[in-house]
């Protein structure tokens, strides 16, 4: 049935160009809708996993083409003692594949084993669920979580995962419990790898541009592993978005780059204001692998002479770290100055 | 110290302080933990054993605590130096804990604790003109961040700095704080528990309705140590899979319910049940707020230990014929030289398929959990810059904490870095906790913390060496020795950094992931619970005689419970006989199981 299902789907959808998934034939049981950018049109990928799967994955666009999100209409039975269910759900994600949310077509509803239909907290549970990327569900055969034709979670759960069946339980939603390990699988199976296939085809230095401003980590990451090679060196004409970065709230990836981009980064009398600037602005964190990140790089007068001057309010760690810069600068009088300084109050 | 050569040796309302004249030098000592009114201070001991005293804190979970104050007399109107013995925490690049000191309603003019420094250290805190020798002294606390002070010290020689490396401030500390040499007698028992956990409460219960003389000494306010309500560690470890089914009893007596880790309501963890217990036993004398810090020996055997109030200072010297090692460090153990071990072993040493490659100091982390609560309003929390930064790639989105958020793993030592993993667990806790509080108000606008653990439940410490070391083929193969006494149930569940958290935390990790391998009830042999090489010593809880791997498995507390009552029935075979831990062993092995199967 869900092969016959897919099938149609297929025939169905084959057509390029269609607008957008509307408020009007889905129901944001979640109210989560803004989770996702305004989309105009949309393009439909027919994705052929095996002689059993296929469907449509359908790729959201704005006006000017760019491409914004990924989607899927789906219609998956449920099974249980024999019994079938059918599941009607969208699934969303962003363009590496990443889960962001779901809806419901207008009019249906999901249930539990016993007919039920979901409460409010079971539709958020649902969403908490798939937003796991690494979930207990991932290392799970559906015969290893539940009693074969019940929903009924096997005790030996636990034995098999190494997990506690306390754990599990906060995994999955009680009554629905295939529902949820079918649309996680869903929801992080080979769809992913289809998913950053197609977003690879779109790769341009215009979508570059968009990812590594987009504030989203993982667009960053994955932009800059084609604006940055191995040695740290970047691509031309994307300079100013590595050092936009660097200055970002994101700890994480400015601690990246700036342990990884070429020194050649660093060096200049332009490219060391920046850095001071960015340095007086930076988390104490940061601050500390900027020290260590200047070891390897020459130091500018200008950026020594700064550097002198924290040396009198530095902790042990900087002070440390600002000594080992400062004694290998070239001659400075001002620098040899504060050296002596800093020396004669630490005597004190 | 001898009375002549006091100069006004006073104390007021069970102060530790002391004045006394040296050189025609005039010395005011205060410990801050004597303080008479404590404000919303706290008073942290955990550190003892590296720094010789406890110390007061300001754990406010970022909103500033009412002050502590005290009055002293002192020795003679003049002017004095004004030392206060305090560290920044948190140097990165300064840290949170400030505070001021108040003299007589007037301010010290220094803002102390935001150094960068971290390390323990007498600050100059200018001079003051006493001109009433009644002296009115009060820490002010400025942010609720966990700003401490150790120490006042006034000293009308202006030059003279106290000191502070550690065995001369020892000694320093001695010659002015105590009155006397001799310590307190806490009395003779038939059995001193040292350490009121799970284990040394159970341990001190089954002694003493055995008929002997118990001492139970608590080194804080309440019982029950990681399952009190400083901690809030649910117990673990089944009790109904007994082969002796009779143990387990007194751990029901302790058990108030299954609250979870971490739960916002202090009284779920029953710290006033579980005294009210104690009390009860009319054969147990209680000993709270005393820190066991000395052993006396004679030849292979401990005659006496002796503790130190935490707040007051004063010694008490406890006489015994055996004692038991319930601490969870095994300081009792470690003191009187007792054979130990601390990290793991090598699978080579062991032949455990679990143990490490290497030796090495791994060991299970420590953890403070942390609770918050939905209240009416939105609420705020400030930037801490001086803790662990997050954003939105990497931060843990949790209303609570659960046993993950744990920190060791041999990054710290769990005895002398006691303080620092406390502390930075804390600067997990705060940094995360700003981030979701500042950049996810939809979720957490109305959130507030309620509860932050200023004392670390530790998981892994020293583990003193018994007749027989329990191993992980012991537990999968399920041998039943002769003197199997306690049945355990948990898995082998030995801890590891998250492999996430390590990403980002590398070599500071905060964040725990384990597996569990699960094991069939098992039973820990009775060697397992009496030192090898002290003769008079029984140990029970995390620090009894087994492997790291092994430890996974047996350190959980309705377990721990249950090796204290077979600690307490041992005593009082040993006792009947005149004999040993090992003579109850060798000699009255069918007595002990009899108790055990009665």
């Amino acid at each position: 049935m869900k092969c016959l299902f897919a099938g149609l789907l297929m025939l169905y959808s084959y057509a390029v160009h269609g607008g957008p998934p509307r408020a009007d034939t889905t129901y944001d049981v979640l109210r989560n809708q803004s989770l996702l950018p305004e989309a105009d049109r949309r393009q439909t990928f027919a994705i052929h996993e095996n002689d059993s799967t296929n469907y449509s994955l359908q790729l959201a666009l704005d006006k000017e083409g760019r491409p914004l999100y990924y989607y899927r209409n789906i219609f998956t039975p449920v099974c249980y003692t024999g019994e079938c269910k059918p599941v009607f759900i969208n699934l969303y994600w962003d363009l590496l594949g990443n889960y962001i949310r779901y809806d419901l077509p207008v009019g249906e509803a999901l249930t539990k084993l016993d007919h039920k239909t979901f409460k409010p907290a079971d539709y958020e549970k649902l969403q908490e669920i798939l937003s796991k990327s690494d979930c207990l569900l991932a290392e799970l055969k559906i015969t290893d979580l539940i009693v074969p034709g019940t929903e009924k979670l096997a005790d030996s759960v636990d034995a098999r995962t190494g997990a506690t069946l306390k754990t599990i339980k906060n995994e999955v939603i009680p009554g629905a419990v295939y529902t949820c390990y079918t649309l996680w699988h869903m929801a992080h199976g080979n769809v992913v790898d289809e998913m950053n296939r197609i977003t690879e085809t779109y790769n341009s230095k215009q979508l570059l541009h968009r990812f590594l401003s987009s504030g989203n980590p993982d667009y960053q990451y994955w932009a800059l592993a084609k604006v940055m090679d191995k040695k740290g060196m970047i691509t031309p004409g994307f300079e100013t978005d590595i050092r936009d970065i660097i200055n970002s709230k994101n700890i994480f990836i400015a601690r990246y780059i700036l342990q990884q981009v070429d020194a050649g980064f660093y060096t200049g009398k332009k490219a060391q204001r920046w850095l001071w600037d960015t340095f007086t602005r930076a988390s104490y964190p940061a601050q500390l692998i900027i020290l260590r990140r200047l070891k390897y790089v020459p130091l500018q007068g200008e950026l020594a002479r700064h550097l002198a001057d924290t040396l009198a309010n530095a902790n042990g760690e900087q002070a440390g770290l600002l000594l080992a810069l400062l004694k290998a600068a070239p001659g400075n009088n001002y620098v040899k100055k504060k050296l002596h300084d800093y020396e004669i109050q630490q005597h004190q | 110290m001898k009375y002549n050569s006091i100069n006004n040796l006073l104390r007021i309302m069970l102060l530790c302080c002391a004045t006394l004249t040296l050189h025609a030098q005039q010395q005011v000592f205060v410990e801050t933990e004597s303080f008479a009114r404590k404000g919303g201070w706290v008073i942290d001991q955990q550190s003892f054993t590296v720094m010789g005293s406890s110390y007061l804190m300001a754990h406010g979970m970022g909103r500033p605590v009412g002050d502590a104050v005290t009055t002293v007399e002192f020795p003679a109107k003049g002017k004095y130096q004004v030392w206060v013995r305090t560290k920044d925490w948190a140097p990165f690049p300064k840290g949170p804990g400030k505070f001021t000191v108040t003299v007589n309603e007037k301010q010290l003019t220094p803002v102390f604790g935001e150094s960068g420094n971290d390390q323990w250290k007498w600050y100059d805190g200018g001079e003051v003109n006493i001109t009433d020798q009644q002296v009115k002294l009060s820490l002010h606390d400025l942010t609720g961040f966990n700003g401490r002070c150790d120490a006042l010290y006034f000293t009308t020689a202006a030059k003279f700095t106290p000191p502070n490396d550690l065995p001369t401030l020892s000694a320093f500390r001695r010659k002015l704080l105590h009155t006397t040499e001799q310590p307190n007698d806490g009395g003779q028992y038939d059995l001193v528990v040292v350490g009121g956990g799970i284990a040394g409460t159970c341990a001190a219960i089954s002694g003493a309705r055995m008929g002997l003389k118990v001492a139970l000494i608590q080194d804080r306010p309440v019982l029950g140590g990681n399952n009190s309500s400083e901690i809030r560690v649910h117990l673990k470890g089944d009790i109904d899979k007994n082969y002796y089914p009779k143990l387990g009893r007194i751990v029901r007596e302790m058990d108030n319910g299954d609250p979870g880790n971490g739960n916002p309501d202090a009284g779920e963890y029953g710290d006033a049940r579980k005294i009210e217990i104690v009390k009860a036993e009319k054969n147990l004398h209680l000993f709270l707020n005393t820190y066991v810090y000395k052993v006396e020996k004679d030849n292979d055997r401990i005659i006496a230990v002796t503790g130190r109030d935490i707040a007051t200072n004063q010694d008490t010297r406890f006489t015994g014929a055996y004692f038991s090692d319930c601490t969870g460090d095994g300081t009792i153990g470690y003191l009187a030289g007792a054979e130990f071990r601390m990290g793991r072993e090598s699978k080579s040493e062991t032949g455990e398929s679990l143990a490490a490659e290497k030796p090495d100091s791994f060991t299970l982390g420590t953890s403070n959990l942390w609770a918050s609560v939905l209240v009416d309003s939105v609420t705020t929390f400030p930037a801490t810059p001086w803790a662990m930064q997050f954003s939105d790639e990497y931060h843990i989105d949790a209303l609570k904490a659960d046993w993950e958020w744990e920190t060791g793993f041999g990054n710290f030592n769990t005895i002398t870095d006691a303080e620092k993993i406390r502390d930075h667990n804390l600067r997990a806790i705060y940094g995360n906790w700003s981030y979701l509080k500042n950049s996810k108000p939809e979720k957490y606008a109305r959130q507030q913390l309620a509860w932050v653990a200023y004392i670390g439940g530790k998981r892994e410490s020293r583990r003193i060496i018994g007749d027989l070391v329990l191993n992980q083929m012991d537990i999968q193969e399920g041998k039943m020795y002769p003197d199997g006494a306690v049945t355990a149930t948990w898995t082998i569940d030995l801890h590891f950094p998250d492999p996430k958290n390590s990403r980002y935390f590398e070599g500071q990790e905060f964040f725990a992931g384990t597996k569990h391998i699960r094991v069939a009830p098992y039973t820990i042999p009775y060697r397992c619970l009496y030192s090898h090489n002290i003769s008079n010593l029984f140990m029970a809880g995390r620090n009894i005689s087994t492997t790291h791997v092994a430890f996974g498995s047996t350190r959980v507390m309705r377990t721990c419970g249950m090796m204290g009552e077979v600690v307490g029935f041992a005593a009082a075979v040993a006792k009947k006989y005149h004999s040993s831990p090992r003579g109850v062993y060798q000699d009255h092995l069918p007595e002990l199981m009899n108790l055990l199967k009665e």
